[in-house]
């Protein structure tokens, strides 16, 4: 009784970090599912963009502006592993793991050392509402709100002339260039564009936390993951909305089920072994049991 | 008007496996006409249309489609001339989408594409009645998602989608050689339907020897990497298949060709 009394109590604190974290199951969603280029620059992005946004919130920028600015560097990063992936001709995950080592260098070089607390500083929580670092209800707002517009916006991009050549990119990428799409162009928009929502996502929560770290994005890839699958398995992915709405349908799910896990005696520490399990056995039960072949990845 | 002249193409150039896939070819189609090339496995016919649509890359010569030198532009660039239906059917289309999507995303070719909704409701009156005069019952299907249709009813689509912004150059790649021979029947009156009611300027390479006589104004026959055969209308009108296929192959035909 007393477990399950600890995960009912921590199911608002919850709910926060997986909208929190939906971001991030979008921005890994869209390189993977729309683009069909699989990245995995998410993981130096979210750290970039929390790093970043510390760094400016310090030197005093107005926080929508931080917020603003990271997310644009987490575009530049998604932009970097495109290129050297479509111009170098490296493997996307490779280049994302080259992109993501490189980035380590940099936040370092952005903070001058490894985390950089924030407490007392005007964030963009404190800028909202003054209320807001205490009240979890107006954090959850404030969180929704902001994820309802990216991905009401790109629900709505992925509609127009751009967005549907974006949507053919990654369904068809030999037919493309012949109905007069620059696959290049759009291909480094694309991932420069999901980045650039982790990145922001990086920057929302080291200002929810009150701090930065530059290890803040290990195992982000795979939580976004974890949420994507696990989302797509609860509602699918057969249109743009549902495709949209796994992500975020699976990011709540997947901190709901860690926060259970958690209260019935889960080691935090052996949390990321148990997600890499999860995505696993997913990618297992479509492959192997149902006989469908890459039925996750592509 | 598609003008080629002293196109150059080799594979694994420099190589023991060296191959010549286009050996000097110059060629010129008409507005309005429709050409066939035919010829043996190997001849240079699709890498041919591949230098055209910008997919092969020459290392001598140059193209030109109406007045515009494309030898220098990549394929996105080069798109607005041209319009190209694959082999596969499953190349021409995009399988995710729906076919007033895939319809959409075509009729962008050659414009710019901007923040605007891809689909309005007076396209999708268009689509209909474009889709209509094939008779497959496609103009009620808009919202049906292309991965679900037969191989013919895409290889339709990807002839509309290839024609659905007037082409100044149609390039089909044995379209119907995928689809079974009552389907690549019906594939083949609406490719020529389609070229007639537009007057498109259109090069076809098939294997189909009733094809290459039936349809088409001119008949060309490709051998390792040049043009040994090119016939007019009326000369194509009094070959036999027997004849045509008695032709791959045959050395004589350079010469033939040479004497005019």
């Amino acid at each position: 009784m007393d477990v399950l009394l600890g995960f009912w109590n921590l199911i608002p604190i919850t709910l926060v970090q997986s909208v929190l974290y939906a971001f991030v199951a979008l921005g890994v969603m869209i390189p993977f599912r729309i683009l069909g280029i699989p990245d995995i620059t998410s993981e130096g992005a979210f750290p970039l963009g929390g790093c970043l946004a510390a760094v400016l919130l310090v030197a005093g920028l107005h926080p929508v502006l931080a917020t603003l600015l990271a997310a644009a560097a987490g575009f530049l990063a998604g932009a970097a592993t495109a290129l050297v992936h479509l111009k170098l001709r490296v493997h996307s995950l490779l280049a994302g793991i080259l992109v993501v080592t490189m980035l380590w260098s940099v936040n370092l070089r952005i903070m001058g050392k490894p985390n950089l607390p924030l407490f007392g500083l005007n964030d963009l929580f404190t800028w909202a509402n003054p209320d807001l670092p205490q009240n979890l209800t107006l954090q959850l707002v404030f969180l929704g709100i902001i994820l309802a517009v990216i991905a009401g916006g790109l629900w709505l991009m992925l509609h127009t002339q751009v967005g549907l050549a974006l949507r053919a990119l990654g369904a068809n990428p030999q037919l493309v260039p012949s109905l007069g799409v620059n696959f290049t162009a759009y291909a480094v928009a694309g991932v420069g564009a999901a980045n650039a929502i982790t990145a922001a996502s990086g920057a929302l929560s080291a200002q929810l936390q009150g701090y930065a770290d530059a290890s803040m994005g290990v195992g982000m890839l795979v939580t976004g993951l974890a949420s994507v699958i696990l989302g797509e398995a609860i509602i699918g992915r057969r249109t743009i909305t549902t495709q949209l709405l796994a992500p975020i349908v699976g990011s709540i799910v997947y901190f709901q089920l860690t926060s259970l896990a958690l209260s019935l005696g889960l080691a935090p520490s052996d949390l990321k072994f148990a997600t890499g399990l999860f995505v696993l056995c997913t990618i297992g039960w479509t492959t192997v049991v149902r006989g469908r072949a890459r039925s996750v990845f592509n | 008007m598609i003008r080629i002249e002293d196109l150059r193409l080799r594979f694994f150039a420099g190589t023991p496996d060296e191959r010549t896939a286009l050996d000097r070819v110059s060629l010129e189609i008409a507005t309005g006409e429709f050409a066939i090339i035919v010829g043996t496995n190997g001849a240079g016919k699709s890498t041919l249309l591949n230098a055209i649509a910008g997919t092969a890359r020459p290392e001598a010569g140059r193209i030109v489609i109406d007045k515009v030198d494309v030898t220098p532009l990549p394929v996105h660039k080069r798109a607005r001339l041209i319009g190209r239906v694959f082999q596969d059917p499953m190349a021409g289309t995009v399988p995710a989408l729906t076919i007033e999507e895939n319809l959409a995303l075509a009729s962008c070719r050659g414009v710019t594409r901007g923040l605007r909704f891809a689909i309005k409701s007076a396209a999708r009156d268009a689509f209909r009645a474009t889709l209509a005069q094939f008779r497959l019952g496609l103009e009620d299907r808009l919202q049906a998602v292309v991965g679900t249709l037969s191989g013919g009813q895409r290889q339709v689509i990807a002839l509309v989608m290839a024609t659905i912004r007037k082409p100044e150059v149609l390039l089909l790649d044995e379209h119907t050689a995928a689809l079974d021979p009552k389907t690549a029947e019906t594939v083949m009156s609406a490719t020529s339907k389609v070229v007639a009611e537009h007057h498109l300027t259109a090069v076809m390479v098939t294997h189909n020897i009733r094809h290459a006589l039936v349809y088409g104004s001119r008949l060309l026959m490709m051998d390792t990497g040049r043009v040994k055969l090119d016939l007019s209308h009326e000369q194509k009108a009094a070959m036999t298949p027997a004849e045509l296929i008695s032709r791959f192959g045959e050395e004589t035909d350079f010469i033939a060709l040479q004497r005019g």
